[in-house]
């Protein structure tokens, strides 16, 4: 289910033109190329004809670009021509870019960062979400645009953001480039109109205008799978992307974070370039000493490897990124025909008789929680075991059913936690795991692999708690997806006309006890495979022994489904 | 029954999207970026007399539709709030193919347009082609710089690919654009060699002579009970191609892959089993299927669901039989369980032989376990990741067999899961 994130780009647009901050990682993993594409295009099995020319459609696409790329090489006066004559509205920066750091043109993904940094700064201001897909590399991100006088005032509040002098320097340089590169940019104007007839100076306008703005962009770029490109960009748009970039838009017109820290950024990389080091020096340089290079690098790996994020923004804002998993526990029905559906479709029913196993140590989890979390989420977490059901939970803490569900369900949510059966002796579990981590537990493995209660396996009673512990970790750690082995049970009957149902009932059980028919008549309502042993007994609030008394008497009519 | 649902929905998840408009871009000599021909007209170009806005500003991607030249010969797909355009943008450099354009290069894009959300994978190829054709006629005949037909070509490319989802135009004597939409679909997960193959379909009839000859040959032995391996065994086909050929026909969902089927095989259920309760044409599907011809009354479905049920972790086929007397019922056991496979409420619970020094060892590196008996490339698959199946198809023996070869090393374990 996880994402194909490759990397985060940062970019930024100012009066200097689209520059290509940062990106992490320095060299992004492509997916496998398409091995051999997909067997549709091949295709032996298909008894349609076969399009020859659609075989060779995704070396044709390189051949043409090849094509060009020698063609550029070899006539290079006449490319740079056309890409330096200021024809249209994308007169270039990148010819300004080329112009400076020429020599440090980096390459990611096939293309120039320069050409990259212009493509991925939208000329229209709209902040909303930017889609733009090159063979199979995706771009999404969510460019945020303000006007360039906030933020020269900011800039003039800035240095009381504890900035050293490297910044300072580094402003100064930028000031000098910038009014060599507004020069540039004068020499072209005048050009720009004369050369556009009537019919682009719209656009000519629209150019201008987006001068006076200012443009951060933060991109991430996907490589997914076939069929799955609309479900991966929703999933990290909405999850990720925006919650980043509203982060990253708070702090920027509170401070002009983005904007200082992109520029430090540039400097580092600047000077790296003069002191001949590797690009993969500089990142590495850049990780330590900048604090937006590191979220973006630490988003990176958490989202990329499918776990959460959590960074403090500029030690201001406290967040946590995650794309939610489809299926947070095993009480997660195994279809997914209903992938689409509810956002939390996936998430599991919580019931009083349930209880929760915490994914890691209790101290950790308070660690990571903020100064002002919920005081009954600390106690939760403080008396937490997996024996207890969470409806006795509530009342040790002394708070109602619903308060305990929210905050089972943020814990469940944030992967902290997930909703179990209560741990007990007279419980079945069965292995069902593909790490195997110690020696020592493989005999204990060995014997869960026959199901068997619990407590069969407890050689002495002393040992009873360590096996429970065990079990715990077992659930916790080792076996992710480990099954309890859930009872249902499910009466084999006429299902439909409860009136004969009733009478054909009456029938079978003419000859038992009139108590354990009483029993079996009232638990009959749960008969229905939809009701687990551990429910029936939380319920009707009867013993374990009469229930499985009355199952052992009726066994013809009950069946009990194990999974 | 549930999985089918999902098998379709699937297929329709293939099912080439709306196309809701062309439009065809060049680089104009004078004016820049420009549409040339559209249709519907109004979609791309404001019209005068109407007051019905266009469905993008064309003025807002036109970098991306006639950029320069680095994303030239690349699918670029650019989205606008509402809709996703996808473009192949074509370079032609006049020097380079001694054709004359006033700028000396002529830059183009047919471009398609369809709802922000349409799934465009089936799409790509099309669009790929069509750019690459255009480019040939552009360089034979100046198709496209001089000759101004675009439009009649597009008109036509709307119409046909949304009706139709195929089309050809011809355009002169010697060309003519054949363009089809196929489906695309999720690639199949990988064919191992321990696998039965279940026909879905009869392969026989969809057969015809322009078959592959490797296909034709693994195709016919597909019986429900050989494996990949022996069918490849069978078919003097190396089993690599075999594989292949698997995966194609589970690409297309002409087969489905089951486990091998054995007396010593351990089956349990899975949660699924009661959407059967609730769907009554699965039951009488399962009733048919399993049970023996001619040979007395089918069983009731509560007989076989309980059947079913007691299937569990720890009961083999072979005990399982023994204790609900299932010979005396009118049951092929066979197709039974293949079916609780097939509908996906039944799993096979695999067995795993576990050599715990060999699995520590990590892959086994610095092998010094001389003690052991068995051969080494046999212990190398006993670290836990492999079950019987396997390990029975690599080397050739049944299930039995190898627990007679194993029982010569008394640290094995056996972890079912």
């Amino acid at each position: 289910m996880g994402t194909s994130l490759l990397a985060i780009i940062l970019v930024i647009d100012s009066s200097r033109g689209p520059q290509f901050v940062f990106h992490y990682p320095n060299n992004p993993k492509r997916r496998e190329e398409y091995q051999s594409s997909p067997p549709g295009n091949e295709s032996c099995s298909d008894s349609e004809h076969v399009d020859y020319d659609e075989i060779d459609i995704f070396n044709w696409s390189i051949r043409i670009g090849d094509e060009f790329d020698q063609q550029s090489k070899m006539e290079e006066d006449v490319v740079d021509d056309f890409s330096n004559k200021p024809s249209n509205s994308h007169t270039s920066s990148d010819a300004l870019n080329s112009g400076e750091i020429k020599s440090t043109q980096q390459t990611l993904f096939g293309f120039g960062t320069g050409f990259l940094a212009n493509i991925l700064s939208p000329k229209l201001q709209s902040s909303k979400k930017f889609q733009l897909t090159i063979d199979n590399l995706t771009f999404i991100g969510q460019p945020v645009f303000w006007p360039r006088d906030i933020q020269e005032n900011n800039s003039d509040t800035a240095p009381k953001f504890g900035d050293n002098v490297k910044c300072q320097t580094s402003n100064d340089n930028e000031k000098t480039q910038r009014q060599s590169s507004n020069d540039k940019n004068n020499h072209r104007n005048p050009d720009i109109t004369s050369d556009n007839s009537n019919d682009s100076f719209s656009q000519t306008n629209q150019y201008q205008q987006n001068r006076y703005f200012t443009t951060f962009h933060l991109v991430f770029v996907l490589e997914p799978p076939e069929l799955e490109l609309n479900r991966q960009v929703d999933n990290i748009y909405k999850h990720v992307i925006t919650k980043l970039t509203a982060a990253l838009r708070y702090e920027q017109k509170r401070c002009d974070y983005v904007r200082i820290e992109a520029e430090k950024i540039i400097a580092l990389r600047d000077d790296g370039i003069i002191k001949n080091l590797s690009f993969d020096e500089i990142t590495e340089i850049t990780l330590k000493k900048n604090s937006l290079a590191k979220v973006i690098a630490q988003v990176y790996h958490d989202i990329s490897n499918d776990a959460i994020a959590h960074v403090i923004i500029n030690d201001y804002i406290d967040l946590s990124l995650q794309i939610p998993p489809l299926a947070p526990s095993m009480f997660f029905s195994p279809l997914d025909n209903d992938r689409d559906g509810y956002e939390y479709a996936h998430f599991p029913v919580i019931a009083p008789y349930h209880t929760l196993l915490l994914l890691e140590d209790p101290e950790e989890i308070l660690k990571s929680m903020p100064l002002d979390a919920n005081p009954t989420l600390v106690q939760l977490v403080q008396i937490l075991t997996p024996t207890q059901r969470l409806a006795e939970l509530s009342t040790a803490l002394d708070c109602s059913l619903a308060h305990i569900y929210r905050i089972a369900a943020h814990l469940i949510y944030w992967r902290k936690a997930k909703l179990i059966d209560v741990i007990s002796v007279r419980n079945v579990y069965a292995v069902n795991f593909s790490h195997i981590i110690d020696r020592d537990i493989f005999g204990f493995l060995a014997s869960l692999s026959t199901p068997k209660p619990y407590a069969s396996i407890i050689p002495s009673k002393d040992l009873r708690t360590m096996y429970l512990e065990a079990i715990t970790f077992l659930l916790r750690s080792i076996i992710p997806n480990a099954t309890t082995a859930d009872n249902i049970a499910i009466i084999s009957a006429p299902r439909q006309a409860t009136e004969l149902e009733r009478e054909w009932l009456k029938k079978k059980t003419v000859n038992q006890q009139r108590e354990n028919v009483a029993i079996f008549e009232r638990l009959i309502k749960y008969f229905n495979g939809k009701h687990h042993i551990e429910e029936i007994l939380f319920r009707e609030n009867i013993s374990r022994r009469d229930l499985k008394m009355v199952l052992g008497l009726f066994d013809e009519l009950v069946t009990v489904l194990r999974y | 029954m549930e999985d089918y649902a999902r098998k379709e929905s699937e297929f329709q998840a293939g099912i080439p999207p709306r196309l809701v408009s062309i439009f065809y871009a060049v680089f104009h000599e004078k004016q820049g970026p420009k549409v040339i021909y559209e249709v519907p007209e109004g979609s791309i170009l404001p019209t005068s007399e109407s007051t019905k806005q266009p469905i993008l500003d064309f003025n807002s991607i036109s970098e991306y539709i006639i950029p320069k030249d680095s994303l030239a010969g690349h699918l670029v797909t650019v989205c606008t709030d509402s809709h996703k355009v996808l473009g192949f943008p074509v370079y032609i450099d006049a020097h380079k193919y001694k054709k004359v354009y006033k700028r000396n290069n002529f830059i183009f894009n047919l471009c398609f347009v369809f709802d922000r959300n349409a799934d465009t994978s089936s799409y790509e190829p099309v669009v790929r082609k069509i750019a690459r054709v255009l480019t040939s006629l552009e360089l034979e005949s100046g198709f496209l710089y001089e000759k101004k037909m675009m439009y009649n070509v597009i008109e036509q490319l709307l119409e046909d690919l949304n009706s139709y989802c195929e089309c050809q135009i011809p355009i002169n004597s010697a060309n003519t654009i054949n363009l089809k939409l196929f489906p695309t679909y999720p690639n199949p997960p990988p064919v191992y060699d321990y696998q039965v193959p279940i026909c879905t379909v009869n392969l026989e009839v969809l057969m015809d002579v322009n078959w592959d000859l490797t296909m034709k040959n693994v195709a016919t032995r597909i019986n429900g009970i050989h494996h990949v391996k022996k069918i490849a065994d069978l078919a003097d086909v190396d089993p690599g191609l075999a594989r292949k050929c698997m995966e194609h026909l589970l690409y297309y969902g002409c087969i489905i892959m089951v486990d091998i089927f054995q007396f010593s095989n351990v089956y349990a259920v899975k949660p699924d089993i009661m959407r059967v309760l609730e769907d009554e044409a699965v039951q009488n599907e399962c009733i048919s299927y399993v049970t023996k011809l001619d040979a007395g009354p089918p069983p009731s479905f509560i007989k076989l669901f309980s059947l079913y049920c007691q299937l569990k972790y720890g009961v083999s086929l072979k005990e399982w039989i023994e204790e609900n007397q299932v010979s005396s019922l009118n049951i092929d056991i066979r197709r039974f369980i293949t079916f609780g496979v097939i509908k996906r409420f039944l799993y096979r619970v695999h067995k795993y032989p576990v050599l715990p020094e060999f699995a520590l060892l990590s892959n086994g590196g610095g092998d010094s376990s001389n003690t052991s008996k068995l051969p080494l490339n046999l212990r190398k698959l006993l670290n836990g990741t492999h079950h019987y199946d396997e390990i029975c198809t690599a080397e050739n023996c049944s299930a039995k067999e190898l627990d007679e070869k194993l029982s010569v090393e008394p640290k094995i374990w056996f972890i079912w899961r």
